[in-house]
């Protein structure tokens, strides 16, 4: 049967994602379904500290390394919204750990691009986080083509926008130097959907996009001639923690509550007028805590600590005395964090 | 180097092949390379009852899900004939055991379709969908379920009669019956008096029109007996493949083309 123009045009890709089949340095993917994996090298995926595995969807191939220790050993699809696919990197939930995921660190990958030989190029990624505040890196943009490194600041040039407890920030390393950090006071809010750009000129000066527009404050970098560059992704979780109070019976009259968060002890609340105000009083009371991001009633008898980065906080307990009863507390603590982390797309190719 | 329709003529597929480039939500697979396989979420393909695992071929990806127990935990290509080749999906080949293959289960895979909602065209209204498969048997009285169609994007189920929507054609030893479940009701199953005979290769069709009642042909052809069916407006599809075995011995199913589209 002949194939009209109007028959093709009924069922056929966008051009911006048909050019994945006729461009060899571009690729595209929306994650819709769920990839093969295996080591690099043969065998099952591995989890353990830098190894590389490969990751194939149906038009693009990647690779990813492991960071830290991982029993969840591949990313795997979920889905975000009605018929909206993402890819799921967060692996385990284990402060420090994490994955990177590229197009491959040797020169003959198709998204190796030289510096000063290439024409312009870019790297898109849309992402969103429900808890953005959980992560230590979460960066986008492009490095040197090197070996994987466990630190992101151990690569030799880079150029990224990196997603840090929230604050979207400009980070670049050249010829080996320190990582430069530049706020670019642009946040990541929880649970947006945010598109992250980096393009490099003809000449190798980078320059970014958040959401299609240049960030608030930005930042000049520019990458050494003749280097081949790779995009590339590096997710580490954060060491934040958070805790579950659960009460096993309402608050009533004359019951004095004190919470004692890393070992001092908070003020009391009294009961106030009924159980969901005296809870209100004392998830309040909690969040006043320096080490806490926010204390949120979860349930009509439970409240949910959510601690800032950096420590092994802790909600010793919570004494209610006086009254006719005294609910118990119990404390659920869970080590890390969801980022609830996912991709939505990946676009890299000339500009 | 301009590329002239002739240079192109000269290399390009078939255009039934073709469609698989520049449409999204098709899939052709003809069966002609061994796949990469893995078990989703990471390591090696599983073999345990109900886990699931990614199968990648050049142009399209599947899921398959084992049901029971397989030491074989990944179909294979074999060759049918002087270039033909197939699927090769008996796993092991032990009474009640078999497999599910899909696109996948969420609404986000490319054969995922939204009943009277799905279409062809941004914007445009709902289109109508097909799933066809070319398969072969070497010996049909060993299948509890040999089944082609779709049912709702939902987690994988052991037995095809849980599934909460479904519409298929099941080769069930040797009758090639329609089986239909609507909302989580009893599997309601017609015998369409067609038999699949040892040795034979059909092509089953399942078709959804735009409202989403259901046909079926078996080899271009309606069935001499059929039943009525409709999905639900506005549940998700995916077009699948079940499989058990009804004894301890081979069935020699060989899965020579799988194809699923908008389209009546």
């Amino acid at each position: 049967m002949p194939v009209t123009q109007d028959k093709i045009s009924n069922f056929q890709y966008s051009d911006a994602i048909n050019r994945r089949v006729w461009d060899n340095q571009f690729t595209f993917e929306n994650f819709c379904q769920n990839p093969t994996v295996s080591l690099v090298g043969g065998g099952a995926s591995g989890g353990t500290a830098g190894n590389t595995n490969a990751m194939e969807f149906t038009w693009s191939d990647f690779e990813y390394n492991i960071k830290g220790t991982q029993t969840i050993t591949a990313p795997s699809i979920a889905l975000v919204s009605e018929s909206i696919g993402a890819l799921n990197p967060e692996m385990d939930l284990t402060a420090n750990d994490g994955v990177e995921i590229c197009g491959g660190i040797i020169s003959t990958a198709p998204n190796a691009f030289k510096i000063g030989a290439s024409p312009a190029f870019y790297f898109r990624s849309r992402i969103t986080m429900s808890a953005p505040n959980n992560t230590d890196d979460c960066a986008f943009g492009f490095r040197k083509q090197e070996a994987y490194q466990a630190n992101i600041d151990d690569y030799a040039d880079m150029a990224v926008l990196n997603v840090i407890t929230g604050d979207i920030k400009i980070e670049t390393i050249k010829g080996g130097a320190a990582t430069v950090t530049t706020d670019t006071t642009d946040n990541f809010t929880a649970s947006s959907v945010i598109d992250l750009e980096v393009q490099v000129d003809g000449e190798g000066a980078v320059t970014y996009l958040i959401n299609g527009t240049a960030p608030t404050v930005t930042a000049a970098y520019s990458f050494t001639d003749a280097l081949f560059v790779t995009p590339f992704f590096f997710f580490l979780h954060d060491s934040t923690n958070s805790d579950v109070i659960d009460f096993d019976i309402d608050f009533v009259a004359s019951n004095s509550i004190v919470a004692t968060v890393n070992g001092g002890a908070l003020t009391a609340d009294v009961f106030t007028t009924d159980q969901a105000t005296t809870i209100a009083l004392v998830a309040a009371k909690i969040a006043t805590s320096p080490v806490v991001a926010s204390a949120t009633v979860t349930g009509a008898r439970q409240i949910t600590v959510q601690f800032l980065p950096g420590g092994a906080n802790v909600v010793n307990s919570v004494i209610t005395s006086a009254g006719a009863t005294q609910p118990v507390a119990t404390i659920t603590a869970t080590p890390n964090a969801t980022t609830g982390l996912r991709l939505l797309e990946w676009e890299c190719g000339l500009a | 180097m301009p590329v002239s329709q002739q240079y192109i003529n000269q290399w390009q597929y078939s255009q039934s092949i073709n469609r698989r480039v520049w449409d999204n939500q098709y899939t052709f697979e003809n069966f002609v390379q061994n796949p990469t396989v893995s078990a989703v979420g990471g390591g090696a393909s599983s073999g345990t009852g109900g886990a699931v695992n990614a199968m990648q071929f050049p142009y399209s990806s599947f899921e398959y899900s084992p049901k029971g127990t397989q030491t074989i935990t990944a179909p294979i290509i074999s060759s049918i004939s002087e270039g033909v080749s197939a699927l090769n999906n008996e796993m092991d080949q032990t009474d009640n055991d078999g497999v599910e293959i899909c696109a996948g289960i969420l609404s986000s895979n490319p054969n995922a379709y939204k009943v009277a909602f799905s279409s062809a065209r941004p914007g445009g209204q709902a289109s109508p969908f097909f799933f066809r498969t070319r398969v072969t048997l070497a010996t049909v009285t060993n299948t509890d379920d040999c089944a082609f169609g779709f049912r709702l994007a939902e987690a994988y189920q052991a037995n095809i009669d849980d599934y909460n929507d479904m519409a298929v054609l099941n080769v069930i030893t040797g009758d090639i019956k329609i089986e239909t479940i609507l909302n989580g009701a009893a599997t309601v199953t017609t015998d369409t008096t067609q038999n699949f005979v040892n040795g034979e290769t059909h092509d089953f069709r399942v078709a959804v029109d735009a409202a989403g009642a259901v046909t079926y042909q078996i080899d271009g052809q309606a069935p001499t007996v059929t039943a009525a069916y409709s999905f639900r407006s506005g549940i998700y599809v995916v077009p699948f493949h079940f499989f058990l075995h009804s004894a301890s011995a081979a069935v020699g199913i060989r899965l020579l083309e799988w194809e699923c589209g908008f389209g009546a």
